[in-house]
């Protein structure tokens, strides 16, 4: 069952053209992610379909409705939760306040004991001002604040940036065990071999434009490669 | 003991202040408007207690019970039908709204009660005192108002502390688009601030009027003070804000005792001190800042 769908999405920055005429569809249980360079308009892509940039044109539907012009703090009552690129948590807010300040008392397994049993270092660090985290605990947190909100579309923009390796390993380890509870992923992940590792099915941007798409495990290295870099090699 | 008694009603008169301002740090604090209205939004307050007083009869206590709610209306109402729309307009529009208000809540307030001078009475407490020696005395009502200062910067402390609504405020206040993306409805937080910070605003004005006479235009003056006191505390900190009434309250008080005249003059040369010395320590920061080169931020 189709949960997403983006349809002929135009998303600007001022006078700049960041993504085009972009449709593409999730499906529920999917775990997707969009691939490509710097600048490519995943990050914006992303942000649309959580509420956070309004589209020039185009439509997104959800569940079955059309959310376009739904506010962002509406998308996420619904269930759809991003965790932002650079984890943005609430500096001088807790790590319990930032996480409890995302209950929206939405139905569903998460809630405070449930996400503090998930990433067990959070627990220590309760009372500890988010400001005072490392990057691996703010990448936790992030994610265990928009897990607070109980998502059926979990959007995760770049969870690895910044991280050390083994930090990475643990966090997409976590995202793999929310993968089998049946939680819809929309990932944007600079790592190939991570996206390709992880995702059900990989899009790849370049310019704005969605260039490739498949089954990740139809996709070779190269073909998504050549579309990362906008190769033109018009073989199978 | 002279100069004891000046700095006992100084320390009285900081518990008004920061009545005051209470209202004016929330909102600062939340939304980063400066409410230049909020001296006249406090006028309101107490009006509107005159009205209840005059034609209902009732004590100014009681008055209190039905202008809190109204005021947290009037809030609630400015927030959304004005102050979200020159929010959107950037960090100047807001200033030129609450000031455009402060002339229209002037002049109004003169077309419908006359520029008369009014008061309001403080019942027995009023005249009240506690006389510790023949210089020194304490005045009842300066105490309940310094008592009511302080229960309600502790409430709005809990409040932010300890419920979900204080944690939307706060995270709201510090980055509104992620507050959205975590399901906060930073509009309504606005508009609940809002609401919060008039309520308070009518409050302090209300015990204004019971110390002293007011009328159309004294709006202006009260926002000085609340001003002041919410600089010298430090913007935005609720429990500096305490500390600023209370400093500008000494500083009042103490520059009086050396001429009467000093009175308004000495408050704001501590206020000036307190800018000047601030922006020094700010040069002083940058400068040892600099040398640590680029990066020293990431």
């Amino acid at each position: 069952m189709t949960l997403l769908s983006v349809e002929r999405a135009d998303a600007r920055h001022g006078l700049l053209q960041a993504v085009r005429e972009v449709s593409f569809a999730v499906d529920e249980g999917e775990t997707v992610a969009l691939v490509g360079a710097n600048g490519a308009g995943k990050t914006t892509l992303l942000r649309a379909v959580a509420g956070a940039h309004r589209l020039h044109s185009g439509r997104v539907r959800y569940d079955g409705e059309d959310i376009t012009d739904l506010p962002a703090h509406r998308r996420v009552r619904r269930g759809i939760a991003l965790v932002p690129e650079g984890r943005r948590l609430f500096p001088e807010l807790t790590v319990e306040e930032n996480l409890r300040v995302a209950d929206v008392r939405r139905e569903g397994e998460w809630n405070l004991e449930r996400v503090l049993d998930a990433f067990p270092l959070l627990e220590r660090l309760r009372t500890k001002r988010a400001a005072s985290l490392s990057g691996g605990e703010q990448q936790a947190t992030a994610i265990g604040r928009a897990l607070m909100t109980n998502p059926r579309l979990l959007l995760l923009d770049e969870v690895s940036l910044g991280l050390a390796p083994i930090v990475v390993d643990d966090v997409y380890a976590s995202l793999a065990s929310l993968q089998r509870a049946g939680t819809t992923m929309l990932l944007v992940e600079q790592d190939l071999g991570r996206a390709l590792r992880v995702a059900t099915r990989v899009l790849c941007m370049l310019e704005g434009r969605v260039v490739l798409e498949g089954a990740a495990g139809e996709l070779s290295r190269e073909q998504v490669t050549d579309a990362y870099f906008g190769l033109a090699r018009s073989t199978s | 003991m002279t100069w004891v008694n000046a700095v006992v009603h100084g320390i009285l008169l900081g518990g008004f202040y920061a009545l005051l301002a209470a209202g004016l740090s929330l909102m600062f604090g939340v939304m980063r408007i400066i409410n230049l209205a909020h001296g006249s939004l406090a006028l309101v307050g107490a009006y509107m207690a005159y009205l209840l007083v005059e034609h209902a009869g009732i004590t100014t206590y009681l008055a209190l019970v039905p202008v809190l709610p109204g005021a947290l209306v009037v809030g609630y109402a400015l927030q959304r039908t004005l102050l979200d729309r020159s929010l959107r307009g950037g960090e100047l529009v807001p200033l030129l709204t609450t000031f455009g208000l402060l002339i229209v809540i002037a002049n109004l307030l003169q077309y419908f009660f006359s520029p008369d001078v009014h008061g309001l009475s403080a019942g027995g407490i009023g005249p009240a005192n506690w006389r510790i020696s023949s210089s020194l005395t304490i005045p009842w009502f300066d105490v309940l108002v310094l008592g009511i200062a302080i229960g309600v910067l502790t409430t709005l402390h809990l409040l932010l502390r300890r419920t979900q609504l204080g944690r939307e405020l706060r995270a709201t206040a510090a980055d509104p688009d992620t507050a959205e993306l975590v399901g906060v409805d930073a509009r309504a937080v606005y508009a609940r601030a809002t609401a919060i910070g008039v309520a308070v605003a009518a409050l302090a004005g209300v015990f204004y009027a019971m110390r002293a006479s007011f009328d159309p235009f004294a709006g202006p003056t009260q926002l000085i003070y609340a001003f002041e006191a919410v600089v010298i505390g430090g913007m935005g900190s609720l429990w500096g804000t305490l500390v600023g009434g209370v400093v500008l309250g000494v500083a009042q008080t103490v520059s009086a005792q050396i001429d009467v005249q000093y009175f308004q003059l000495g408050g704001h040369l501590v206020f000036l001190a307190v800018l000047v010395v601030r922006a020094v320590g700010q040069a002083f920061e940058l400068g040892l800042r600099l040398p640590g080169g680029a990066g020293a931020e990431a």
